[in-house]
């Protein structure tokens, strides 16, 4: 009888109920969801604005005069700042839940660590054997974007959603056509049309996201009273 | 037609206990929540929420597992019987509110 004083003092309407079941789900969802359009705007501003910037600072003849180290720095600032933004999006969302979409997610993260670090190591052993900076540049370049691309194939193979498998065959095609125009200019190709692309991606997902008809005020003039 | 003429399951038919159940349902099958954390999205007391999952846990529609060494935590996940039940309530209430079903509402 005490939880009874609680859940109001008469059983409501069933159209008072239904609003609140379309009000509690609305707000589980935004709490428990990971919202796909926020990642893509993060991580599209900071390919924009990273790759923008090396773009800008490397090259024979720079637009802008940086010294090597800093224009590094900047470039990892940039993704260090969405790496940032995403785990905490991610555990936020995650916090208290276990089960199966966990364990997939979890999985899915670690692919994307292990991959960079399989690919550091193949550069590392690469350029053992002597590269020049461009190759060593090259490598990181368009070897990134190769996995970016495939890892965002396989997620959207695994989850069924076209907008993620869309995005990985744009950044594998964008990634193929841009090695083609050496370093800096696969820069710029990587932050106006990779950046660019999660950007889009982002913006699309969000404003559907946005159409979802929001719940519970068209029912409630059929009340009974 | 009358609401009254549908049985709505007493067991959902209950503001908090809706509540609860729509969160749960909003997690993917077999996935389990922390009872903090559905305590969070819900805004209930411990003790009210505890009151109303056992009424839930006793009908076979969530299932409360404390799971970890010593005190551990309770995780929450609503039971295949449950996610029937509550879809069937849904039904059952959208159906109540529908007017499409002829013109007796006179």
């Amino acid at each position: 009888m005490s939880e009874e004083h609680t859940s109001g003092t008469s059983t409501p309407s069933p159209a008072e109920m239904l609003a609140i079941t379309e009000r509690q789900q609305q707000r589980a969802e935004r709490a428990l969801d990971i919202n796909p359009g926020l990642l893509f705007g993060v991580w599209g501003a900071a390919w924009v604005l990273g790759f923008g910037e090396l773009y800008l600072t490397i090259g024979d003849d720079p637009v802008l005069l940086v010294p090597l180290w800093q224009a590094l720095g900047i470039f990892f600032g940039c993704l260090g700042v969405a790496g940032f933004i995403t785990v905490w999006h991610l555990a936020s969302s995650l916090r208290g839940l276990r089960g199966p979409t966990q364990k997939s997610g979890a999985m899915h993260g670690w692919s994307w660590t292990l991959g960079f670090v399989g690919l550091g190591a193949l550069i590392a052993a690469t350029s053992r054997m002597g590269i020049s900076d461009d190759v060593y540049a090259m490598l990181w370049a368009s070897g990134s974007g190769l996995l970016v691309g495939v890892l965002y194939l396989s997620g959207g193979a695994l989850t069924g959603s076209w907008t993620q498998y869309g995005v990985g065959l744009w950044i594998l095609a964008i990634n193929a056509a841009g090695a083609f125009t050496g370093i800096p200019n696969h820069y710029l190709v990587m932050s106006l049309a990779g950046g660019g692309g999660f950007l889009v991606a982002g913006t699309v997902l969000t404003l559907r996201a946005r159409a979802k008809p929001s719940p519970s005020h068209e029912r409630l003039p059929g009340e009974p009273e | 037609m009358n609401p009254a003429d549908v049985r709505l399951d007493p067991v959902i038919h209950a503001q908090a206990r809706l509540r609860v159940m729509t969160t749960l349902a909003a997690l993917p099958t077999e996935d389990r929540i922390a009872f903090g954390r559905l305590r969070e999205l819900l805004d209930m007391t411990p003790g009210n929420l505890i009151t109303h999952l056992r009424k839930l846990d006793e009908a076979g529609y969530t299932d409360s597992t404390k799971t970890g060494p010593g005190r551990g935590t309770t995780y929450v996940y609503l039971t295949e019987a449950g996610r029937t039940a509550f879809d069937q309530y849904m039904r059952q209430l959208r159906a109540l509110l529908e007017p499409v079903t002829d013109e007796g509402d006179s």
